[in-house]
Parts: structure tokens; C-alpha cells; sequence
């Protein structure tokens, strides 16, 4: 079975924006049991430039964004492109190895969240089914 | 006497790498500067030396004393060895020098000791961030120890909210003699979690293990009649019933054990581990025993009324692992810390990307598979680090599945999917024909009208745009 079977109108984007696959692989183990139990997130990886590509439709969607140290700046843009580009986005930050003035440094831009470690995602169950009603409701 | 090798090749080394080093004589004096000193100061490096570059020493107003000065050791280096220290040269003629980190470090004791200084950038001061995570894991558990240095067993640790309300638990069932029903998976500690609740409510108490599924009415008295007797013989003598599996005892079984209690009154007293129904039964209410359940639904609880009655007076609850996942980190470095002290290994911490492997797994065995894969790891590991190559295969091998696997509870429709699954079918036939639609249709087995006639009905200026769920 595979998402294109699947009703169209239940598939949430999911995108994962990072070096490596440690997020990746966290997302796929908890993702289905973050979202609400009537959507279904269909979880990618996506290179920087890709994410704003693949979030063009105002679909209410879920990106997550690893930031490092000496890519700061990029994640910066990228978080105030994507929030302007698709406002029905939920933007994550996973910080790797950040201080807590680099963390600052991310917080006027739209972040809905922080995470630092896996286990960190199930905090998020709360935030993402709220976030995903709220643009249901203005759907409907 | 011994002399070392000639110091020039060494110092046409320093002066080309542009560093900034220089040396302080056992009287404070500088006696070198490299080159990288005159362009970081702003001054010619002959002028500098034999100047005092003391500490709190008195200076004059000359410039260049002061900037002797400003390289100067922290006090402590002649106490410690070593110092670190952030330097920013005084500013000469314009010429402001950039702030960098010193480290200083004393050669040779006493009267005869001799400075050496390097400036640069260093990040040695800055944590190694893995390091910073493991420290951050353990102050969380030297926390929980402090606070429940009582009732600290592995399973209670964690800072979720159902480790929380175990620990809750715990601390009343500990503080009391009481009888108490333990509700939860297999695996997820019930009967050390019982057995310490005994240990402190009821120290020094007989106790009986019982294996309630083996058991039926004359065996039970069987197995109970050492404590029966000790019970009968003396009016003040307590003991303690740990039944594992009462939800699989047979009902004769249970209703001469909850004869037995009532015989007794409080003297014999139930610790029993009672399976996972009441999380099944009452999810909503969590560990909330329902007052109105019928003959039927305590059948198919399988816990006999009389048992209901008495297990209600405390129930403990534990969830399975996976509900608890960000307790993970914590609970395996305390089954760590339990095994090292206990010198099972030279393991003493968990590396990051082992810890992350161990939140992603699902522990279908729940604590005690991984209490189990941590005593693996400690075995395995020869270092003091348990990487993820030390764990079992199980776990390091563990790749999740997509979401779409799990999620059984999507409702599918049979036409919908089957219309999605033709529509792509004839859409990658199609790019494989280079968009022939005849030749489509041919690879297909079907005409090349019924080919259109299914493209302009998928067409999505024919389907309804679906964006609510």
C-alpha cells in the first residue's frame, strides 16, 4: 500500500530538511503518532532549495528544519521564506549543538517549536493536532 | 650536564607561523615575542622585551609597560600550572587589537619557573556537545535520586508525566501497608516495582510468590501453607502474598485467595500483578476502577469482585515503554549507572547516537528488554562509551517503516483507491510510450478510446479538488 491510494484530502506534507538521517528516521517512528489519527503524513526528505518548491500548495504542512552553527543564516531565510510562501506551514527547528544565544537568534522568525533530541517530538503531539485543526476549520 | 637541541629552527618556526607567543622569565620579565605578537600589538616586539609582565604588579603610564602588562598570567597559573585567559591589547597609536584566548602554561617549579603564552582562537573552554548532553542526562537523574531516594528504582525514572504519577503511586504504596494491584504489559516491571513496595512498606515481612495461572484452590493452599500456619501460630505474624498473573488465575482459584484475605483481615496481605485489562477497560478513566461493571465485564476482566474489591484500595500503573519514550535517555543511563557500580563493566556512558537508537526502537518487550539490551551493551562495550554498534542487532538494526503502515485505522475506499491505482498505472504506461497514447493503450491491453475516455474522466478539471479531510 502505498500514499497514492490513499485519499488525497487526508495526506499531510512532512518535510525534513537536514544533513544525515537522524530526524528522518525519528519522524517516520513517531510521526503517524503525532498527527491526528484521520490524516496521514507523508514524510519526505528535502534538500534547502526543494522545501519551498514542494510546499507551493496551500496544503497545511509540517517542516522540519535542522539547523547547525555555521548554517544559521540559511535557516533564517528559509524560515521567514517558507512562512510566507505557505502561512499554513508549521515550522520546527531541530537544533544541533546550538547555544542558547544561537537559539536567540532563531526565535523572531516563525518557529513553533524547538527540538534538540528525538524523544523531544512527542512534546509536539498537542501543537500539531491544534495546528492541523485550526487550518481544517478555515478549510471547512 | 644535559642541554637540549639549538632553539633557533624552533623559533624561525614560531616567527613564520604568525602566532602570537611569547615568554615570561622566573623574574616576570618578557624574554621573547614572535613575530605574530608585533602585528596583534601594534608595536615592534624589541621594544617590549625586558619589560615586567606581572599580574597587579605597579606600573608606569608608558605605554609599552602597560602593554607588557596586558600579557601578563593570571595569578593562579603559578598555583595551577596552566590558565586561560582572555586578552585584549591596549589600544597603540589606532592600532586596536583584536580580543583573542590566552593560554598560559608554567615550565619548570618554584624560583626557576618560566611562562609561555599563546594566543589564539580556541574552542577547548566550549564542552565537547555530546559530552554537555551525557552531563545533562545525569544531573536530570542525580536530581530524581535526591528526590526519590526512597523509591529510586530504574523503571521510575524519567520526567514524563506517567513517570511522574508512577512514582506518585509508589511513594503512597510504599508509605503504607496495604494491598496493592499492579496493572501493566508484559515486561513492564511490575514484580520489581511490587517487590520494592514490599521491601519498604513492610520491611523484613514474609513473602510468598505465587504463580496465579498455575494455581487452583488446593494448590494455592498448598503453596500458602507455610504462611497459613505462621499466620495461625501467632496473632502479631504478617505476611505478604506476591501473586504474578491474577488476571489468569482461575476464578476458584481467586475466590479462595480473596477467602483467605478476608480470613486474615489485613494480616495477609495481596501484592499482585494484574495484566493490562484495566488500561483497556478504562483508558479514559485511566487507573479509575469502574464502579459499575457488570458479572460479565469482571469475567472478561478476569478478576474475580471479592479481588476487585481488595486490589482497589491502591492500584499501580505502568504504561508500556513505548508511551514513554522521552524517559528513554534517562531510564537507560540509570540501568547503566546500576551495572557500573555494580563493576559489570567499564562502560560509563551512552553515546548520543545509541541513546537515539534506543528512542526510535518500539521495545515491544518493554523495560525489562531494555534492561535486557542495556546489560548486552555493558558486556559488549570495551570502552567506557556504549555506541550503537555495542547494542543488540534488534535495535541498531531497527529502521521505522513509514507512517502509512501503522496507520490501520485510515479508512480506504475500494473504488477511490482503485481509480488512483488505474489512473497511475496509465500515466506511467504512457511516459514509458514517450506519450503514445496507442501504444499506451496496446501495453495496456486495453483501446485506445477506453484509454482517453479513463484520462479525461481522472483529468482533475473532472475531480472534485478534495483539501478537507
Amino acid at each position: 500500500m502505498d500514499l497514492s491510494l490513499v485519499d488525497p484530502g487526508v495526506i499531510r506534507p512532512w518535510l525534513i530538511c537536514e544533513a544525515g538521517g537522524r530526524w528522518l528516521t525519528a519522524v517516520r517512528r513517531f510521526g503517524a503518532e503525532i498527527v491526528p489519527p484521520e490524516l496521514v503524513p507523508n514524510i519526505e526528505s528535502a534538500e534547502r532549495d526543494q522545501v519551498l518548491a514542494k510546499l507551493a500548495r496551500p496544503v497545511p504542512s509540517i517542516v522540519l528544519w535542522e539547523t547547525r552553527r555555521e548554517s544559521l543564516a540559511l535557516s533564517c531565510d528559509s524560515l521567514a521564506r517558507t512562512a510566507d510562501l505557505n502561512p499554513r506551514t508549521l515550522q520546527i527547528v531541530a537544533c544541533h549543538q546550538l547555544s542558547h544565544r544561537e537559539r536567540l537568534c532563531l526565535t523572531p522568525y516563525p518557529v513553533s517549536a524547538m527540538v534538540e533530541h528525538p524523544e523531544d517530538l512527542t512534546r509536539l503531539t498537542r501543537m500539531i493536532h491544534l495546528h492541523f485543526a485550526r487550518w481544517t476549520q478555515v478549510i471547512d | 650536564m644535559a642541554s637540549g637541541t639549538g632553539i633557533r629552527p624552533f623559533a624561525r618556526l614560531l616567527d613564520k607561523s604568525k602566532a602570537p607567543v611569547w615568554a615570561i622569565s622566573p623574574t616576570g620579565k618578557l624574554i621573547y615575542l614572535s613575530s605574530g605578537c608585533s602585528e596583534w600589538l601594534g608595536v615592534e616586539c624589541e621594544l617590549l622585551l625586558d619589560r615586567r609582565s606581572v599580574a597587579g604588579a605597579p606600573i608606569s603610564n608608558d605605554r609599552l609597560d602597560l602593554i607588557a602588562a596586558a600579557l601578563a598570567p593570571p595569578a593562579e597559573l603559578s598555583g595551577r600550572g596552566t590558565a586561560s585567559l582572555r586578552i585584549t591589547p591596549p589600544i597603540v597609536d589606532q592600532h586596536r587589537g583584536t580580543n583573542r584566548e590566552v593560554r598560559f602554561v608554567r615550565l619548570g617549579d618554584g624560583d626557576a619557573a618560566l611562562v609561555i603564552a599563546v594566543a589564539g582562537n580556541f574552542d577547548d573552554r566550549v564542552p565537547d556537545p555530546e559530552l554537555k548532553d551525557a552531563v545533562a542526562i545525569r544531573q536530570q537523574l542525580d536530581s530524581w535520586r535526591r528526590r526519590n531516594a526512597t523509591i529510586a528504582t530504574n523503571i521510575t525514572a524519567g520526567t514524563s508525566n506517567l513517570a511522574r504519577r508512577l512514582r506518585r503511586r509508589m511513594l503512597v504504596a510504599s508509605s503504607i501497608r496495604t494491598d496493592v494491584g499492579f496493572f501493566g504489559p508484559p515486561g513492564s516491571g511490575g514484580e520489581s516495582i511490587l517487590a520494592r513496595i514490599h521491601e519498604l512498606s513492610a520491611p523484613g515481612e514474609n513473602l510468598v510468590n505465587v504463580e496465579g495461572p498455575l494455581m487452583d484452590s488446593e494448590l494455592l493452599d498448598a503453596t500458602l501453607m507455610p504462611a497459613l500456619h505462621h499466620l495461625a501460630e501467632a496473632k502479631e505474624a504478617r505476611v505478604t502474598a506476591l501473586v504474578r498473573g491474577l488476571d489468569e488465575m482461575p476464578f476458584e482459584a481467586q475466590q479462595r485467595l480473596a477467602s483467605l484475605l478476608d480470613t486474615f483481615s489485613g494480616r495477609l496481605r495481596l501484592l499482585a500483578m494484574c495484566g493490562t485489562q484495566l488500561l483497556e477497560l478504562n483508558a479514559h478513566e485511566d487507573d479509575v476502577i469502574s464502579e459499575t461493571l457488570s458479572l460479565d465485564e469482571e469475567r472478561a476482566r478476569g478478576l474475580c469482585p471479592q479481588l476487585i474489591d481488595v486490589i482497589s484500595s491502591l492500584t499501580v500503573v505502568n504504561r508500556e515503554l513505548a508511551a514513554r519514550v522521552e524517559d528513554v535517555p534517562m531510564m537507560a543511563t540509570a540501568m547503566l549507572d546500576a551495572r557500573h557500580a555494580a563493576g559489570e563493566g567499564p562502560a560509563e556512558r551512552i553515546s548520543r547516537a545509541a541513546l537515539d537508537a534506543l528512542v526510535i526502537y518500539p521495545w515491544p518487550g518493554n523495560h525489562e528488554e531494555l534492561e535486557d539490551a542495556i546489560r548486552y551493551a555493558i558486556r559488549t562495550a570495551t570502552g567506557s562509551i556504549i555506541a550503537v554498534k555495542h547494542l543488540p542487532l534488534a535495535i541498531r538494526s531497527y529502521q521505522p517503516g513509514a507512517p502509512l503502515k501503522r496507520a490501520k485505522h485510515i479508512k480506504l475506499s475500494l473504488d477511490d483507491a482503485l481509480q488512483r491505482y488505474e489512473l497511475r498505472l496509465i500515466r506511467e504506461t504512457l511516459e514509458a510510450a514517450d506519450g503514445n497514447r496507442a501504444e499506451a493503450a496496446r501495453r495496456l491491453g486495453i483501446s485506445r478510446a477506453r484509454l482517453i475516455r479513463r484520462l479525461d474522466e481522472h483529468s482533475p478539471t473532472s475531480l472534485p479538488r478534495k483539501e478537507s479531510r
